[in-house]
Formats: structure tokens, C-alpha cells, sequence
């Protein structure tokens, strides 16, 4: 039939805030000066789904009486779906038993043209209308040294984590499986992904087996406990015999090892680079050179994302604090001073930008901010940014640094890191203004666990003072059956008896290269020198100034 | 003072306010959080000085102006909902266009039908014969609706309103409006509303069916300009729908 008449409905402009935007319409996030265009929406112009009064949202209309096993539990509704693979675009996720069921035109097939996601007379409906969806944030890199960091990490929409520790210890890695066993049953209670690396500084494979039966999800290599050839060896060939991913902080003092010899002990295998640009730790000063290369997925620490003005002040005391080190002591005076270099935090914010460091990540509690990933990383698209490159490839290169891509590297690909049917319902929900600053709503595995909530006592939900804090996902057991445990197939092979969650087993954490990055993936010879204070990326010098104002910081926080 | 949650935040949102003030009394421009802050603290304090809800409301938008925020503050910060305790008990105070730009609107129209010639032509007379207006949305269908509407129920069979999703057009007493019509979509399967039909639309024998059932149960009805039952036969007609029972048409 003629939908002609369907052309009539309605300007696009209005729409926004009824049941989302349409295509071709550009939205402002905040004050990060980005603009987000929506690329396309589902053909709904004309019979919109949507709740409330006199709405579509009504049995007989937009529902139709099927029990959630035909339609959906969950439908999340008009959302601009912000994927760093499928792009931005408007339309309503379905959700079924914790997993995305569908992403396209919501509503009620006997009276709708073209419904992908069928929503029942008993299908929760939660109105997103004009909200962003992104994929919950994954942090591959925090220190757990005390559990609240985890609802900094949920406040700021990470749902994915591969810690360290479980509380104030020398961590860097678990080794014990008793250790390992009993932060397992503890961090149960928080709705998230979580995987704990094994201490992987060892000559000998049999710390690290002791650590798979405790069910980590991949190994650390950490100077403080040993970063030689023995022990980066040891854990690469036990990582490519169970696949799992290693996470690397080289040697600081290259006391035994340069950052040439350190590519040699590698020898082609996949790593994951921990705080490439050095400051954080690792070779002095050219540790940036393990960037840009194919089997070595290097990610940054967010301190100095964007380099602002007050980054080098600060690094040094953060250094001596973090590694135990005296400020007394002129040895680690030089050695932290060493590791706090302006020119390689410009260089790395430059390799962000091109496309050659794929991943952004917090480093909790370890000289990092649980949560601060999500809006350092957009501040730095923002401040990099230029009118001609105020583009949703742009976004869409800086999401991919906080969600696929740390998913790709530690093998977790097929279960998290984009907003695709059959992965975990993951999603967190931003009101467009807030972008990546504060989340409206974190759904676990498709049920509200964290967010914004108000006054109790108030006759609406929402009414101030607003806080981030618990929603129901986070009550009762229901943590233990949204989260998953993150293992590899040989943990998951373990009897255990230690957590409830379900499992997450790393795949493909051993093949995963740097042109598989999404939205990055350029490849190319970084080189530094100590002596000139000069980075260059195959010939071109990369340069820049701190800045000393960043967009989110002074408009959203206290 | 047995505390309760709702005390505790307002303790919260107090020291917030105060942090907020502070801050302004050094010159400083506010962001969002302490505009927010400064404004809600403000006006639970307004109430308890005796204001009225209505006079808070007002004297709200006067708290801080686009003077004392950051400049993009105004464009993002456009509603500050906060609970009061006023002399008849707690209320909710919602501010809108907070820093007084003349940018509050509410209410607008929500009945936009379509320009009549942009349909096809198919344009259909209903007659409110209540006593109470009646709104009819945009997706109902529309063969179904209240039995005290008079409209050319064939003619509505498989059909909704022509207006923008999700608005309704309010039909006053003894009031006739036009309206654009436009087809039921996807598999045209009607479950649901009256449970007159409960199957296809376009099944020749449901709908003969089900128009037959509503006219001899006393849905008000007309065909070709000529209206069929009498408007008091509108009252009862979903009893005797329910019931089965059928009524001689007039």
C-alpha cells in the first residue's frame, strides 16, 4: 500500500525526545564539540513504537499477546544504537534470557510493517527514546585493590574488567588459587564481567598452572615481580597452549632486557602492551616503540589522556607512591623521573588519533582512574579533533578503543565489546548531553544493575539529589547469575565450586593481530629518541602541546 | 531524628547547595551538577519559608540566571525536578527553563491530523454523541472504538487515525470531526481491543462477522448517511458484547 502519507508525518526535528531522532539528524554531545549524525533508523516513520499514554506501546497495537519466548523479555526502545562495527543508528534492541535478540523496527508483526524485534504483551519495556546505546565499556587493565573500585568502574559504564588483585596487595597477577578462589566468591555480588589475570613473573609453568585451576583469564608479566626473558617466555608459551592473552609491563630499568630484546622474546606472539606510552611503566624512554606493530596490542592508561598541562607534575609522585619507591632515594628519583617524559605523552595521544594504539584503559587503583575511561578517551577525541574530522568514523574510532577492542585482545569478542544479536546485553544507556561522562542506565546481561536513581521517598524516580548507585541488578544473587566469570577453556575445565556465574572462555586470544582492530589496525615503525626528546611515526615527528582545559571534566563532575 | 533515605539525600543535596554557593561567592561561572544543586537546595528551602507550590515554581527560575553558569550550561540544564516539604506536605517542584531564558513551554498541541487532501481522500466523519469528550490515538483501530462515536464503521474497518504516532484527537460532545484514515499495517491480524474480531482484517467472513456483532450489540454505526442505532443504544453495548447478547437493529 502507499505509505505516501507516512511522508507527512512529521519534521525530523521534532522528534527527538518522542521516539529518538531520525536519519540525517546531528546531535551535540556536551561539550565535547563532536557531533554524532545518525546514519540511518528503521523504517518505523508513521508507526513508531513507544510507551506511555495513548501510545503505540498497547496490546492490540504495538504488543501482541505472545508469551516472551515468541517476542522478547527486554525491549529497549527507539535507542541511537552507537556501534563501533554497525555505525549509528535509530532502533530498539530486543532482549531474550540476558542476550541481544534482535536490533531493529519494535513492535507488533499482525499490525506493523517490517518488525525485526517483536515485542509481547509481557515484554519490559524500557523507554530509550533519544538515548545513546553503546556497548558497556571494557577496562582491560585495573587494579583491584579495594572493591569500591568496581562502582566507580560501573558509574562511569565499564561492565567488563580483567583485574589483578582483590584487595591492598602486591599483586600484579594472582598466583594462589586459594587467593583466587576466594576473590572469585567475592566479586559474585558486582553485575559484571570479571577476569582476573595469574601472575605470570615465574621461571617455571607451575605457578601458572596453579593460577589456571584458580581460573584466571590470562597472565600478567609485571617488572616489579620480573619481566626477563625467562619469564616473559614461560608465559607466552603456557598462554599459546591454553589461549589466553598476556598482559605486559616491561622492563623499567632495561636491566635485562632492552625494548629490542623484549620484541625478540616475543618473537611474533600476540601481548597486550600495558601503558605503551611508558609513563606507567616499562622500557625508558622508547617503550612507544612496541606500538604500531602486528602482534603487539598496545593500550594506554588514562592520566595522560588527553596529555593535559598538570600530567608530568603529577606522575612523579604518583610513581614513587605506586612502586613502592622512596623520595629520598636519588636512584628512584631518577629512575621515576625517567619515566615521566612530556614528549612520548604528546606522541601517544598522536597515535590514538591515527588510528595505532587501539585501546584506551584505566589502570585502576595502579596509577589510573577506574572511572575515567570512557570520558578521557572521548576528551581526547575531542581535543585532537578539527571541523574537518568532526565525523562519526571519528566517534566511532575512539568508542572502539574502550569496548571491541579490549574484547578482541583478551579473546572475549564472541561474547562482549558491540551491541550484535547473540552476544550479552550488555548496554550502557547515555542521555546524549552526559555522553560518556555519567550513564543514565548500565543493563547486565539486560537488566538495569546500575544508574542514575533519586530521592527515595520522591513521587518520580528521578528527582534530585540523582546519584549513580545501585539498581536492582545489583541486589540479592541476582549479580551472580547477569555476571560472568571470565576463564579460559582450561580454568573452565576446573571443578570448582567458588562462584555461581556463568563462564566467559577466552577464544582466539592467541591469533588476535593489530590489523584485526576495529577502527584502527595502521601498522607502522615508532621511534624515539631519549636524547633529542623526539617521537616519530615512520618519518613523520609527532608533536604537540598539553592542554590545559579538557570538555566533560569541569561540566559534569563536582 | 530517626533519619529516613529521603532525609539523609536532603542532607546531600544540602551540602551540595552550600558547596555550590561557595563556589559562585568566589566568582566562579557554576557547571552542571552545582547549578543543579544550588537550585534544587534553593527551592526546598523556599517551601519550607512557607511558599506556596506555585510560587516556588517562579521564584525558582530566578535563583540563577545564564550569567552565573557556564556558557553551554543553559543548553543542556533545562529541567531540575526536586521534592519539597511544603505546609500541606511533600511536593514535587519541577523547574523548568531554570535560568529564566523564556524557553518554557509546555502543552504544545498535541493534535496534528493530516492536511485532509494529503490522504488518498479518505476522510471519515465522527460523531461524539457522550456526554464526556472522547480521544481516539493514533493506531487504534478504528472499527472498534467507543460505541458513543457515530462513524461509518466499514469504512474504518482495518484502518487507524492519519495523525502523528502517539497523539490522539479529542473528540468533544456532540462535536463532528473529520479525520484522515489510513490502513492497519504488517499482517493485518487484529488481537486484542474489543476481541470482535480476533483474526485477519482482510478475511471477508471475520470482517462481515464482526461488523454485524457491533452493530447488533449497539456500536453506533452509519452507512451511506444513514445512521444505524439510536445513541441510547451505546450504553450497554459492550455489556451485551460481552454477554453475547444482540440487539434488533434500528
Amino acid at each position: 500500500m502507499s505509505r505516501m502519507d507516512r511522508e507527512l508525518v512529521q519534521p525530523a526535528a521534532v522528534d527527538i525526545g518522542n521516539y529518538g531522532p531520525q536519519a540525517g539528524d546531528v546531535i551535540a554531545l556536551g561539550d565535547l564539540n563532536l557531533n554524532l549524525t545518525i546514519e540511518r533508523r528503521v523504517p518505523d516513520r508513521g508507526d513508531e513504537f513507544h510507551v506511555g499514554f495513548a501510545k503505540t506501546g498497547r496490546d492490540g497495537i504495538g504488543l501482541t499477546p505472545v508469551p516472551t519466548a515468541e517476542s522478547c523479555d527486554v525491549v529497549l526502545t527507539n535507542v541511537i544504537v552507537m556501534d563501533p562495527v554497525d555505525g549509528i543508528y535509530v532502533a530498539s534492541i530486543g532482549i531474550r534470557e540476558g542476550r541481544i535478540s534482535g536490533i531493529g523496527k519494535a513492535g507488533n508483526p499482525n499490525t506493523m510493517n517490517n518488525v525485526d524485534v517483536v515485542v509481547g504483551s509481557g515484554t519490559v519495556v524500557i523507554s530509550a527514546d533519544g538515548m545513546i546505546a553503546t556497548p558497556g565499556g571494557v577496562d582491560a587493565h585495573v587494579h583491584s585493590l579495594t572493591p569500591r573500585v568496581f562502582e566507580a568502574m560501573l558509574s562511569s559504564g565499564i561492565t567488563t574488567v580483567i583485574a589483578q588483585e582483590a584487595g591492598p596487595v602486591w599483586g600484579v597477577g594472582l598466583g594462589s588459587r586459594w587467593f583466587l578462589d576466594q576473590a572469585h566468591r567475592a566479586m559474585e555480588r558486582y553485575p559484571m564481567n570479571i577476569g582476573l589475570l595469574g601472575r605470570a613473573s615465574s621461571a617455571t609453568v607451575d605457578p601458572l598452572r596453579e593460577a589456571i585451576a584458580g581460573q584466571v583469564c590470562g597472565f600478567k608479566v609485571h617488572e616489579d615481580t620480573g619481566a626477563t626473558l625467562r619469564t616473559l617466555d614461560t608465559a607466552l608459551r603456557l598462554a599459546d597452549e591454553i589461549d589466553v592473552q598476556v598482559a605486559l609491563h616491561t622492563d623499567g630499568l632495561n636491566e635485562t632486557l632492552s625494548v629490542a630484546d623484549t620484541v625478540d622474546v616475543i618473537a611474533g606472539r600476540a601481548i597486550h602492551a600495558y601503558h605503551v606510552e611508558g609513563c606507567g611503566g616499562g622500557h625508558a624512554p622508547d617503550v612507544l616503540t612496541l606500538a604500531g606493530r602486528d602482534n603487539i596490542l598496545a593500550s594506554s592508561t588514562n592520566p595522560t589522556l588527553p596529555y593535559g598541562t598538570n600530567a608530568v607534575s603529577e606522575h612523579l609522585d604518583m610513581i614513587l607512591l605506586c612502586h613502592g619507591m622512596n623520595s629520598q632515594r636519588e636512584a628512584d628519583i631518577r629512575i621515576a623521573r625517567a619515566r615521566v617524559r612530556g614528549f612520548t605523552m604528546a606522541a601517544e595521544n598522536q597515535l590514538h588519533d591515527k588510528g595505532v594504539i587501539p585501546m584506551t584503559s584505566s589502570d585502576a587503583q595502579g596509577m589510573g582512574r577506574a572511572g575515567e575511561t570512557w570520558w578521557r578517551t572521548f576528551a581526547m577525541a575531542s581535543v585532537l579533533g578539527s571541523t574537518e574530522d568532526n565525523t562519526n568514523a571519528r566517534l566511532l574510532r575512539y568508542l572502539a578503543k574502550i569496548t571491541i577492542n579490549p574484547a578482541l585482545t583478551h579473546g572475549l569478542a564472541h561474547e562482549i565489546g558491540t551491541l550484535t544479536p547473540g552476544k550479552l546485553a550488555d548496554i550502557i544507556l547515555w542521555r546524549p548531553a552526559q555522553f560518556a561522562a555519567k550513564p543514565w542506565l548500565v543493563l547486565k546481561s539486560g537488566f538495569p544493575a546500575w544508574g542514575e536513581t533519586g530521592d527515595p521517598n520522591a513521587s518520580l524516580p528521578d528527582t534530585e539529589p540523582l546519584q549513580l548507585s545501585a539498581q536492582f541488578g545489583a541486589m540479592g544473587s541476582a549479580p551472580s547469575e547477569l555476571s560472568r566469570l571470565i576463564t579460559s577453556v582450561a580454568g573452565n575445565a576446573e571443578s570448582h565450586n567458588h562462584s555461581h556465574r556463568k563462564i566467559i572462555t577466552v577464544r582466539n586470544a592467541r591469533t588476535v593481530r593489530g590489523t584485526d582492530m576495529v577502527n584502527h589496525g595502521v601498522l607502522g615503525q615508532v621511534s624515539v629518541s631519549g636524547t633529542s626528546g623526539s617521537v616519530y611515526f615512520n618519518d613523520e615527528e609527532l608533536l604537540g602541546q598539553p592542554v590545559s582545559t579538557v570538555p566533560i571534566s569541569r561540566l559534569h563532575f563536582w | 531524628m530517626s533519619l529516613t533515605p529521603g532525609e539523609q539525600d536532603r542532607l546531600l543535596l544540602f551540602l551540595q547547595g552550600e558547596l555550590a554557593r561557595a563556589r559562585r561567592n568566589r566568582g566562579l561561572l557554576l557547571n552542571i551538577p552545582e547549578a543543579t544543586a544550588l537550585i534544587a537546595d534553593s527551592v526546598v528551602e523556599l517551601a519550607r519559608d512557607g511558599l506556596t507550590l506555585d510560587e516556588v515554581r517562579l521564584r525558582a527560575r530566578e535563583i540563577l540566571s545564564v550569567k552565573d553558569v557556564l556558557p553551554i550550561v543553559p543548553q543542556l540544564l533545562t529541567e531540575i525536578r526536586v521534592e519539597a516539604r511544603f505546609d500541606d506536605g511533600t511536593r514535587l517542584v519541577v523547574v523548568r527553563d531554570p535560568f529564566n531564558q523564556g524557553t518554557e513551554s509546555i502543552g504544545e498541541s498535541s493534535e496534528q491530523a493530516f492536511p485532509a487532501d494529503g490522504i488518498e481522500g479518505e476522510l471519515l466523519k465522527i460523531t461524539n454523541t457522550a456526554s464526556i469528550a472522547i480521544g481516539v490515538s493514533s493506531h487504534i483501530h478504528l472499527a472498534e472504538v467507543n460505541p458513543r462515536l457515530r462513524l461509518d464503521r466499514s469504512r474504518a474497518w482495518g484502518m487507524h487515525i492519519a495523525v502523528k504516532t502517539g497523539d490522539a484527537t479529542w473528540i468533544e460532545p456532540n462535536e463532528v470531526v473529520e479525520v484522515a484514515l489510513t490502513p492497519i499495517e504488517g499482517n493485518r491480524v487484529m488481537l486484542g481491543n474489543s476481541g470482535v474480531v480476533d483474526g485477519p482484517l482482510d478475511d471477508p467472513e471475520v470482517r462481515e462477522r464482526a461488523l454485524a456483532t457491533l452493530r447488533s450489540c449497539g456500536y453506533l454505526d452509519e452507512r451511506d448517511g444513514e445512521e444505524i442505532n439510536s445513541p441510547d443504544l451505546a450504553l450497554g453495548a459492550v455489556h451485551r458484547l460481552m454477554s453475547n447478547e444482540t440487539q434488533v437493529n434500528t
